[in-house]
């Protein structure tokens, strides 16, 4: 059996966000700053639309929508 | 970590006098026998006080809040209880301090977990929410669930926004609609004319509106003029009127005085203002007499006071003319302005372009008094005009909102997509989240499940209720289910479980928890936890105890279970590993006290080194362990004796079970530090001249039928001693104190001890 010598909060924050990295739902840079936020619970709902959004691939549309 | 040396406590409960507890150097386990009341608790309870600043054995006994006060010995204050463990490295002590534990030094503070006997069962039986707290600190990923929410307000402000954006582009097609029908429904795509109308620069109706504007303006300011004109001409008549009665009456006033007078009125004013300069002159100023000169200013105040009449009427004339040159220039002026504001006119009419329907006429002539006429015919325009100045107003204003519709409508559109896109990506990742925190807690459960299960099995192995399970409530916070599978059939374990199986489980949950924990850092401390564990366990039990210990800093098991004692007495307990500490009678003015805790063959090495031995008790002695020592040779060797049930065999029995052959190769080497110290060496012992001897004997007095425990009726206090030393070398050939009995057969040719201090010869019986 493992040991935790972290808070189970931390570790687990830690894998959420590197997969979330490796299925390119976040940046690293974003991800790296979530880790200890949502380690805490302090990840408010905007921190993680911002985070979600910037992860989006840049699509330019001039085009009228009809 | 460095290991214990010594436990010093006093006056905490029944340590009425201080007592020290030293701890033998690298052995993890201590086990402190004693009866109930000897103080083994309060051994449990000054680790409690050290690591956890509490008294655990009080707890739960009713006795209500403020335990501290009945921490202390009888006639003893809180301030007086003192703990101090030291180890290798460390010194710790506990205190009281009013009703507070003060533990100096504070770093390093030792880690310790207690369970008692009491709380074993609670384990099990605990409420789901009670296990969750004892397992909270390891699966509580509150910071997770509390991120989890957040990210389920962000989908759903999504979700919100998305709907919005829906609605908004409802809206706004329906004004751009509405513009296209305001329009005249001038194509048949209304977004595509939308599109192309909102490209329309917003200013493309601003210069016809401000022409417009400029125009009417220019308009109006012309037909403010010809009243101003009129007015103007009638004030320049009436100062003509005044000037010429003015005229008149000065002429009058003239004749009614000298015909120089007027003259002379402004040589007078004249000489006045120069003596208002000079006021004493010596000499009038026109004659230059100076006999005259004095009182001279007085006489021409005198003189011009006169002609007060003629003045007056002089300066009416003068104003009446003014009057008339300031009424002349009024009209100068606005005849002036009216030349500008035709120009203006007519700067702004040929300044535009101005559409058809709009007419613009030349703007009037210089001679303003033409322009009343001018204004009469073009009277209808300025109405056309402020008709079309509001209708491309109006055209601005639909031209605005329509750019406005548009753009909302595109930025909806494109709201919508962004989200359409995102939305998506927020659930994802709240899946991920979910399905990696449940995964977390699940994997965890299962490990603590497991290992619980594991131990579980290893005391009652093959019963068919060890899968242990850990389930928390999906629906309540903190909620922690336990189930075991008994039979194939799934349940909570007090349903199926005895009280004995019930407190091992206990003790596998809180020794599965305990590993959680920093082990390795951990004091275990076990008071009195084998009370009710069934006699064909307890072996397995202790073993497992003796096992997992060794995963921690250090193990105290406090027990009154007899087996532990006996265990130790006969070697059985040791191999090099444990500590075996047994507590004498509690009295109060002694308090909690160490007493010998020989085993059966130190004790018949004492017996035999009195200098006056007593061959009774060395006799009553040696037969039992006489009895465990054949006994153990003859089930190592698998030798044949008469079945019985109570496996009551005589000396005589055992001793002739053994066969020649065997007898002859039965050796024992015996570890031995090497000369110098380094090392050490086996001396070889045969038993075969031992066993003759105690044969020997036997048969000298009639004894061999006796049995084990009946010896010392059968033989003389002479062959008692002798054969209690045979006895005594028998056992010191054979077994260690350290390590026991030479059990272990791994090295595949002789049978050894744990830590190989004995080797057993040979592994089988010889055939």
């Amino acid at each position: 059996m493992t040991e935790p010598t972290i808070r189970a909060s931390e570790q687990l924050a830690g894998k959420i966000i590197q997969r979330l990295i490796d299925e390119k739902l976040l940046s690293a840079n974003d991800g790296k700053k979530l880790v200890p936020k949502m380690a805490t619970g302090k990840v408010r709902a905007e921190d993680w639309r911002l985070a979600v959004e910037k992860s989006v691939p840049e699509v330019s549309s001039d085009e009228f929508p009809s | 970590m460095s290991s214990l040396r010594k436990l010093t406590v006093a006056h905490l409960r029944g340590s009425t006098q201080p007592f020290s507890l030293s701890f033998e150097k690298d052995k993890k386990l201590t086990v402190i026998y004693g009866e109930n009341g000897s103080g083994k608790s309060t051994l449990c309870d000054a680790f409690d006080l050290l690591g956890n600043g509490l008294v655990g054995s009080l707890e739960d006994r009713g006795l209500g809040g403020g335990l501290s006060k009945y921490w202390a010995s009888i006639g003893k204050t809180p301030s007086e209880i003192s703990v101090v463990l030291e180890t290798a490295s460390t010194k710790h002590s506990a205190r009281l301090l009013k009703s507070n534990v003060v533990v100096d030094p504070q770093d390093g503070r030792p880690r310790v977990q207690v369970l008692r006997r009491d709380k074993m069962l609670a384990l099990v039986t605990a409420s789901a929410g009670e296990r969750y707290e004892a397992i909270r600190r390891f699966i509580d990923v509150g910071g997770i669930e509390d991120a989890e929410s957040a990210l389920r307000d962000a989908i759903k402000s999504a979700e919100q926004g998305r709907d919005s954006a829906a609605l908004r582009l409802q809206e706004n097609r329906g004004e751009i609609q509405r513009l296209w029908q305001a329009a005249g429904s001038p194509d048949d795509d209304f977004l595509g004319w939308a599109q192309a109308e909102a490209k329309r620069a917003a200013g493309e109706f601003v210069p016809q509106i401000d022409a417009l504007d400029a125009l009417l303006s220019a308009y109006t300011r012309l037909t403010e003029l010809p009243a101003q004109w009129a007015q103007a001409q009638q004030q320049i008549r009436d100062a003509g009127t005044e000037s010429a009665n003015a005229q008149a009456a000065f002429e009058a006033a003239q004749n009614g005085v000298a015909s120089d007078a007027a003259d002379m009125v402004s040589v007078l004013e004249t000489a006045q203002a120069y003596l208002q300069r000079h006021p004493n002159p010596e000499a009038c100023p026109v004659c230059q007499s100076a006999e005259k000169a004095q009182g001279l200013s007085e006489r021409l105040q005198e003189r011009i006071a006169g002609f007060q009449a003629l003045r007056e009427a002089s300066q009416k004339l003068r104003n009446a003319q003014a009057q008339v040159e300031r009424a002349k220039q009024h009209g100068d002026i606005l005849a002036a302005q009216a030349q500008e504001k035709a120009e203006q006119f007519g700067k702004v009419r040929s300044g535009h372009q101005w559409p058809e329907g709009i007419d613009v006429p030349e703007p009037p002539t210089a001679a303003i008094d033409e322009w009343p006429a001018w204004l009469a015919a073009t009277q209808c325009l300025p109405l056309a005009w402020r008709s079309a100045l509001a209708q491309r107003q109006a055209q601005a204003q639909n031209h605005s909102a329509l750019q406005g519709a548009v753009r909302n409508y595109t930025e909806s559109i494109q709201t919508q997509r962004e989200l359409d896109v995102v939305l998506p990506r927020l659930q994802r990742t709240l899946d991920i989240v979910v399905e990696e925190r449940k995964r977390y807690t699940d994997k965890l459960l299962s490990d603590i499940a497991n290992e619980v299960g594991r131990l579980y099995e290893l005391v009652h192995p093959k019963e068919g209720s060890s899968k242990i399970s850990l389930q928390l409530d999906a629906k309540k916070r903190a909620s922690l289910a336990i189930n075991t599978t008994f039979h194939g059939t799934v349940a909570p374990p007090p349903a199926y479980f005895s009280d004995s199986h019930m407190d091992t489980l206990g003790l596998c949950i809180f020794l599965a928890n305990a590993k959680l924990n920093e082990p390795r850092a951990t004091i275990l401390v076990l008071d009195d936890v084998l009370g009710s564990v069934d006699e064909p366990h307890v072996e397995r039990l202790i073993d497992l105890l003796i096992e997992e210990c060794q995963g921690f800093r250090h193990c105290l098991i406090a027990t009154h279970y007899l087996p532990w004692r006996n265990k130790h007495r006969w070697r059985m307990l040791r191999d090099g590993k444990c500590q075996f500490i047994e507590l004498g009678r509690w009295t109060r003015d002694s308090g909690v006290s160490q007493i010998g805790s020989l085993d059966h063959v130190d004790q018949l090495r004492h017996l035999l080194a009195q200098t006056a031995p007593d061959a009774q008790l060395i006799c009553a002695k040696a037969g039992p362990v006489l009895e465990a020592l054949l006994k153990f040779v003859a089930i190592t060797y698998s030798l044949r004796l008469p079945y019985r049930t109570d496996a009551q065999y005589t000396l005589g029995e055992l001793l002739d079970a053994i066969d020649g052959k065997l007898r002859k190769a039965l050796r024992v080497e015996v570890a031995e530090p090497a000369a110098g110290g380094a090392g050490v060496t086996h001396r070889s012992v045969s038993l075969e001249p031992l066993l003759d001897e105690l044969k020997r004997i036997a048969q000298l007095r009639n004894a061999v039928g006796a049995h084990f425990n009946e010896l010392s009726f059968d033989l003389l206090d002479s062959d008692a001693v002798d054969f209690g030393r045979c006895v005594h070398d028998v056992a010191e050939a054979l077994t260690d104190s350290d390590s026991g009995w030479p059990q272990s057969k791994a090295s595949g040719s002789y049978w050894a001890t744990k830590n190989d201090s004995r080797r057993l010869h040979p592994l089988t019986r010889p055939t």
